[in-house]
C-alpha cells in the first residue's frame, strides 16, 4: 500500500470512530444505550439492518463466489423480502407494543423463563462465535495479500468497534452504519467501474457479459429442485425464507436495529426498505465477480489467488513442479484468449455455428485451467496438509491490490474495515442487550438503578468485545467464510425460529413443550449435520418444523400445568 | 398472549395508501426481479 492509500484508510477509520462517539454521546439510561431511546427514522433503521447483515465477508467472498460459481448465489436471498413482509405484519408490532428490549423477553411473557433463557443462550453462543469469524475473515485476507499480521488486524478492528460501541451504544452503532454503508457503496461502485475500464478496449461491456454467459457464469436462476444443491430458486425461496425469518425475527443483532425505530411504522419501513434493496444489491456485488472473471480471460490470473500459499509452495521442494504448472497455465491462457476472441467475433457476426464451436473450445480451455488448478492444489496439500487452498475470499482483494491505483486501494481496504466494523458493532450491541436484559437483570440483579445498568452495559460490551477478538485470534481454517457463517447460523436458527413461531401462532403449545421440543430439535439438527449431506439452508426449515411438530406432540403427552404452576414456572 | 391482530398502527406508509399495498409492492418487486433474472439467465446462456 502506498502513502495515499494509508491516508485514505486512516482518515476513514478515524472519521468513523469520532463520528460514532460524537453521535452516541449523552446516554443516561439503558433505554438510551440499548434502544437509542426509540428515536431512529426508517432510513437509519433500514441502512443499519443492511450494514448489520452485510459483513466484510459479504464483500470479499461474494465476488469470489461469482468468479468461481457464477451468479446463482443470489437465489439465497429470495426468501428475504417475503420474510420482511411477514415480520412487518407480526413481529414488529408485537415487540413495539410490549416495549421489550430483546426478542427473548417476549418469550417469557408467552411461555416461561426457561424457554426465554434457552433462546437467549442459543443466540449468545451462535452470535458470539460468528462475530469472532466476522472479525477474523477480513484480517486473514488482508494479512495474506498485504502481509499484515492477522492477529494485530483482528485486534485493531475489534478495538476500533469497541471504542464507539462502548461509549455510544445503539445510537452510535446506527449512525456510524449510515456512513459505513455510504463508504461501502462508493468503494464497490468504484471497483466495478475500474474493472470495466480495465477490460480490453475492443471488447464492449455487453460482449463481456455475453462471454460470461457462454461460460455458464450468468446462471442466476436454477429452477431444478434438488435438496442437495445449495443454491436453487426453491432452496432460496423456502429455505432462505425460514433462515431470514429466523435471522431478522429472532436474532437480537437485527431485532435490536428495528426496535430502535421511532414507531411501528418507521421500523416496518426500515425492514421493507431492506426487502426491496437486498436482492439487487447482492446481485450487483456478485456481478463484480462476473466482470472480474471476464477480465481474467484477457489478463493472466495466478493459479491460486492466496499469495501466502503461492509463496509457500515456491519456496518448497515442490517449486519446480509448481513452476511447470505455471508454464502450462500460460500456454492454456494463450489458447483461451484466442478462443474468447473467436467467440466474440462469432457473436458479432451472429453466426450460431461458430458461436457453438468457439464456446466448446473455450469450455475445453477452462476445463484445462481447472485441471491445472486442481494439480496445484494437490501439490500444495502434499507440501502442507493444512494449506488454505480455497481462495474464493482472495480473488477480489488480490485484484484490488494488484491492478487498482493508489487511493482506490485505500478506499477498498476501508470498505473491508467498514463492513467488518458495521456488522461487529451490531453484534457487540446485541450481545450486550441480551446479556444485560435476559441474564444479568433478569436472573441476578433486578433492583439496581439505571446508572448501574448503564455502567454494566458498557462493561459487558467490553467483555463481549474481548471474547469475540479472542475467537477471531483462534479461528481456524473454515473454507468459504461466507458459507461458514451461514452454516453456523443455520444450525441454530431453525430451532430458535420454531420457538418464536410456536409463540406467535400456536396458542395451545405451552412453555415446557416448546422447551423440550427445541432441545430435541437441536440434537436432531446436529445429527443431520454430521451424518447427512443435506444442504445447510434446509436445516432452517427442518429445525423450525420439528420444533412445531414436537411442541404439539409434547403438549399432548406432557401433563397439563395448572395456572398456578404456569405462573410459578415463569417467575422462577 | 400477544396476538398480531391486536396490534395495529394508525401510521401509514409514505406514497402508498395502506400497509397491505406496501407489502404487495415488496412481494411484486421480488417477483419482477426473479422474472428479470430468469430472462437474464436465458438471454446469456
Amino acid at each position: 500500500m502506498l502513502v495515499l492509500d494509508w491516508i485514505v484508510l486512516v482518515a476513514t477509520l478515524v472519521f468513523i470512530v469520532i463520528y460514532g462517539i460524537w453521535k452516541g454521546r449523552g446516554n443516561k439510561d439503558m433505554k438510551g444505550y440499548l434502544l437509542a431511546n426509540k428515536t431512529m427514522p426508517w432510513y437509519a433503521v433500514g441502512l443499519s439492518i443492511i450494514a448489520t447483515q452485510a459483513s466484510a465477508i459479504t464483500f470479499l467472498s461474494a465476488p469470489g463466489q461469482a468468479f468461481s460459481d457464477g451468479m446463482r448465489f443470489v437465489q439465497f436471498y429470495f426468501g428475504l423480502p417475503l420474510a420482511m413482509v411477514v415480520l412487518s405484519v407480526t413481529a414488529v408490532p408485537i415487540y413495539h407494543k410490549l416495549n421489550v428490549y430483546t426478542a427473548y423477553e417476549y418469550l417469557e411473557n408467552r411461555f416461561d423463563l426457561k424457554t426465554r433463557a434457552l433462546a437467549a443462550f442459543l443466540f449468545l453462543i451462535q452470535r458470539g462465535v460468528s462475530t469472532g469469524l466476522t472479525i477474523y475473515a477480513p484480517a486473514i485476507i488482508l494479512s495474506s495479500l498485504l502481509g499484515w499480521n492477522t492477529n494485530l488486524t483482528s485486534v485493531i478492528i475489534g478495538v476500533l468497534v469497541l471504542l464507539y460501541t462502548v461509549f455510544g451504544g445503539t445510537k452510535a452503532v446506527s449512525y456510524t452504519q449510515l456512513g459505513q454503508v455510504t463508504i461501502i457503496l462508493c468503494g464497490m461502485l468504484t471497483a466495478f467501474f475500474m474493472i470495466v475500464y480495465l477490460l480490453p478496449k475492443d471488447i464492449s461491456f455487453l460482449e463481456a457479459v455475453k462471454v460470461a454467459g457462454k461460460t455458464g457464469k450468468m446462471n442466476v436462476i436454477d429452477l431444478k429442485f434438488n435438496p442437495n444443491s445449495q443454491y436453487n430458486i426453491w432452496s432460496g425461496l423456502i429455505g432462505g425464507f425460514f433462515l431470514q425469518m429466523s435471522y431478522f425475527g429472532t436474532d437480537q443483532s437485527q431485532v435490536g436495529r428495528y426496535l430502535a425505530g421511532s414507531s411501528i411504522g418507521q421500523s416496518r419501513l426500515g425492514l421493507l426498505f431492506n426487502g426491496i434493496i437486498k436482492v439487487p444489491m447482492q446481485f450487483c456485488i456478485l456481478f463484480i465477480g462476473i466482470v472480474l472473471f471476464v477480465f481474467y480471460q484477457f489478463v493472466m490470473p495466478p493459479i491460486i489467488f492466496n499469495r501466502v500459499e503461492t509463496n509457500k509452495i515456491l519456496s518448497s521442494p515442490y517449486a519446480g513442479e509448481y513452476k511447470a504448472l505455471e508454464e502450462r497455465q500460460k500456454a492454456v491462457f494463450d489458447q483461451k484468449q484466442l478462443h474468447v476472441r473467436q467467440l466474440v467475433d462469432a457473436m458479432r457476426q451472429e453466426d450460431e455455428g461458430q458461436i457453438s464451436v468457439a464456446q466448446q473450445q473455450l469450455q475445453q480451455s477452462l476445463a484445462q485451467d481447472t485441471a491445472i488448478r486442481s494439480a496445484a492444489i494437490r501439490i500444495m496439500k502434499q507440501n502442507d496438509e493444512k494449506a488454505e487452498v480455497n481462495d474464493t475470499n482472495y480473488v477480489f482483494l488480490n485484484f484490488v491490490t494488484t491492478y487498482l491505483p493508489a487511493g482506490v486501494v485505500g478506499l477498498l481496504i476501508a470498505v473491508v474495515f467498514s463492513a467488518s466494523m458495521a456488522s461487529s458493532a451490531s453484534a457487540f450491541n446485541s450481545l450486550t442487550s441480551t446479556t444485560i436484559v435476559d441474564v444479568y437483570k433478569r436472573l441476578f440483579r433486578s433492583k439496581e438503578n439505571e446508572a448501574h445498568y448503564l455502567l454494566m452495559s458498557k462493561l459487558i460490551t467490553i467483555g463481549w468485545g474481548i471474547f469475540c477478538i479472542v475467537v477471531a485470534l483462534y479461528a481456524g481454517k473454515m473454507g468459504n467464510l461466507l458459507e461458514a457463517v451461514n452454516r453456523l447460523g443455520s444450525l441454530f436458527y431453525g430451532a430458535i425460529l420454531g420457538i418464536f413461531v410456536c409463540a406467535f401462532y400456536f396458542k395451545n403449545i405451552k412453555g415446557a413443550a416448546t422447551f423440550y421440543a427445541a432441545l430435541l430439535t437441536e440434537a436432531i439438527i446436529f445429527a443431520l449435520f454430521y451424518f447427512t449431506e443435506i444442504a445447510f439452508l434446509w436445516y432452517n426449515v427442518i429445525g423450525c418444523l420439528l420444533v412445531i411438530v414436537l411442541g404439539l406432540f409434547f403438549t399432548m403427552v406432557l401433563p397439563r400445568q395448572t395456572p398456578a404452576q404456569a405462573i410459578a414456572g415463569s417467575k422462577k | 398472549m400477544a396476538d398480531p391482530d391486536e396490534y395495529t398502527t394508525n401510521e401509514l406508509p409514505p406514497f402508498i395508501k395502506t400497509w397491505r399495498e406496501m407489502y404487495i409492492l415488496v412481494i411484486a418487486t421480488l417477483f419482477v426481479q426473479i422474472l428479470l433474472f430468469y430472462w437474464i439467465t436465458q438471454l446469456f446462456s
